[in-house]
């Protein structure tokens, strides 16, 4: 048996063929079930998220044809596809399956979406029957394997957007967010978008000025904040921590004078202005008053690079802990694969049979042919008996997690020898 | 005498712990400014967290501090009779005093902290340690001759 791999990615696919090929999480069951009736397909999960859509299968030594799945399923015509597929099989599947789980395959390296992707997509594909014994062991490695990248490299730790890095620095200036006012100066969809992050990590209340002061109103509303007009900007804003701009004022709204004023007002407790505006809205004065920080967009996208490069050598320590997983689990897998075992305690048996029969024959004098024929059928039969139940207890054994101890464990009692790692079809 | 001494220790060891706090806060400080967010900054607590635990531990410290000060004088009067006030280490004595006293009233009113906090706080910590120095000048708190 094998495991393959077939699927369209963020790198490989333009989203065309992506949303092309996406299925929706309330038909994912029934393409399951069509999946795995697929000529060769013994077990299958399907993977498909926004930046990939994926096909695993457990199947025999040979192959099935995926690409012919992929065709009956979604009747996409193939050349279309085709050019943007990659198909992956043993040693390669296994490694792109690791890879992908511990988010090395993502679009932004290290995020931690991915990981619950994948186990929702084994959840579904447990529900319905479509995975069990060999592609059960694979996935849970696959999810110790992320685990162990997550803990051993700092691949996912740093921030890699701007919103979440100015929550980063916001909890670096004030500890924890809970109960610090946001004050929203312009109305737009990237001020939105980071009160929304600030919020999210316990920021409480929320003040929006706008020049124009309906849409201050209603951004407002949409966080349950209050609105102010832009005429009483400066006798506000002392009243918030942490200070968003976006206008599109061509001068500086905030200068110097304004964050002595601010900081006066408030005892100097600390203040931080995130500058989202460009021409800036905040004069980079105002960074040198003790108390007050001014990030601005350049700043924020600077942290973002240089986090994203951190990610990059990271990754690079979790290829090789993936390399060593994977091998690992290849040796795994060939000393689950039965059939050499099997094969080498049959002729075991075989020729201490042949032997015995050897050593007394000569003690029995002449036997008619039926005398022979009994002394092989009872010979064979003492010899299968005794393999049926080792067979059993080996097949029932390598379903389970011990699989490994167990089967190495009749290699030795019966001396078979030590495996050879292309023995098996794995 | 035994009071004396365990108060003003525990008002020392508050300086100290402050004036701490208070080099990790111009650090720390510095780093953000500069926008320098990685490296030794990420192990570093957040800076209300830091300023926090300085004035805290100045808040704590000086009732100590003081009544360190007057179970001292206390002291000096029931065993020496008269207090010499120009005695040098009671004169940095009460200097450093004051300057603890300056940097918590500007917390108060003014919500002094960062680097103006920290050179007040470094100049307790100063006055404090040539007071300690002055051990050696002052007629009755030579520890070698006790």
């Amino acid at each position: 048996m094998t495991f393959q791999l077939l699927g369209v990615n963020h790198k490989t696919a333009p989203v065309e063929v992506r949303e092309r090929l996406a299925i929706p999480e309330s038909r994912l069951p029934e393409a399951l079930r069509r999946f795995i009736q697929h000529p060769g397909v013994e077990e299958g999960m399907i993977l498909s998220t926004c930046n990939r859509v994926e096909l695993l299968a457990r199947t025999p030594k040979e192959g099935a044809d995926l690409r012919g799945f992929l065709g009956d399923y979604w009747r996409v015509d193939r050349s279309l596809v085709d050019p943007h597929l990659y198909e992956y099989r043993e040693k390669d599947a296994i490694r792109h399956l690791f890879r992908v789980t511990s988010s090395l395959d993502s679009m932004v390296i290290g995020e931690a979406q991915i990981l619950g992707q994948v186990k929702d997509a084994y959840a579904t594909a447990r529900a319905v029957g479509a995975v069990n014994s060999q592609m059960d062991q694979l996935l849970t490695r696959a999810f110790a394997v992320a685990k162990r990248v997550r803990t051993e490299t700092a691949v996912g730790s740093s921030a890699v957007s701007v919103a979440s890095v100015a929550v980063e620095l916001a909890k670096k200036i004030f500890g924890s967010l809970i109960g610090k006012q946001v004050y929203l100066v312009g109305a737009g969809k990237m001020t939105e978008l980071a009160a929304r992050h600030l919020l999210a990590n316990g920021a409480s209340s929320i003040f929006v000025a706008n020049r124009t002061y309906d849409r201050a109103i209603r951004l407002a509303q949409k966080f349950q904040g209050q609105a102010i007009e832009f005429s009483r900007l400066y006798d506000t804003c002392d009243r918030a921590d942490i200070i968003i701009t976006s206008t599109g004022s061509p001068h500086a709204i905030f200068r110097r004078e304004h964050g002595e004023l601010f900081l006066s007002r408030r005892k100097n407790r600390p203040m931080f202005f995130i500058d989202i505006a460009v021409p800036r809205d905040v004069d980079p004065e105002i960074n040198k008053l003790d108390g007050i920080f001014v990030y601005d967009m350049d700043d924020l996208q600077q942290a973002v690079d240089s986090h994203v490069a951190d990610r990059k050598t990271e990754a690079e320590k979790a290829e090789s802990i993936i390399d060593t997983e994977v091998e690992r689990f290849q040796t795994r897998l060939e000393t689950l694969d039965l059939v050499p075992t099997i094969v080498s305690l049959q002729d075991h048996l075989e020729s201490i049979r042949q032997a015995e029969i050897d050593r007394v024959r000569g003690k029995l004098g002449p036997l008619s042919a039926e005398q022979q024929l009994a002394i092989e059928a009872l010979t064979r039969g003492i010899v299968n008996k005794i393999m049926h139940t080792h067979i059993s207890t080996l097949k029932t054994a390598a379903r389970e997690p011990e699989a490994t101890t167990v089967v190495e464990v009749v290699r030795r009692l019966f001396n078979l020898g030590e495996k050879k790692g292309s023995g098996g079809d794995a | 005498m035994f009071a004396h001494i365990a108060l003003i220790f525990t008002g020392y060891a508050a300086l100290v712990l402050s004036f701490g706090a208070s080099l990790l806060y111009l650090v720390e400080e510095r780093a953000l400014k500069s926008k320098q967010s990685s490296g030794r900054l990420a192990r570093l607590p957040a800076l209300e967290v830091i300023d926090e635990i300085g004035f805290r531990s100045l808040l704590l410290g000086f009732p100590f501090m003081t009544l360190g000060l007057i179970a001292g004088t206390v002291v000096a009067q029931s065993t020496l009779g008269r207090v010499n006030p120009f005695d040098p280490k009671i004169l940095l004595s009460i200097l450093m005093w004051a300057v603890y006293l300056i940097l918590l009233y500007t917390r108060w009113s003014a919500g002094w902290r960062g680097r103006r906090a920290a050179y007040l706080v470094a100049s307790a910590f100063g006055f404090a340690l040539i007071a300690w120095a002055a051990n050696y000048f002052s007629p009755f708190h030579g520890f070698a001759r006790l």
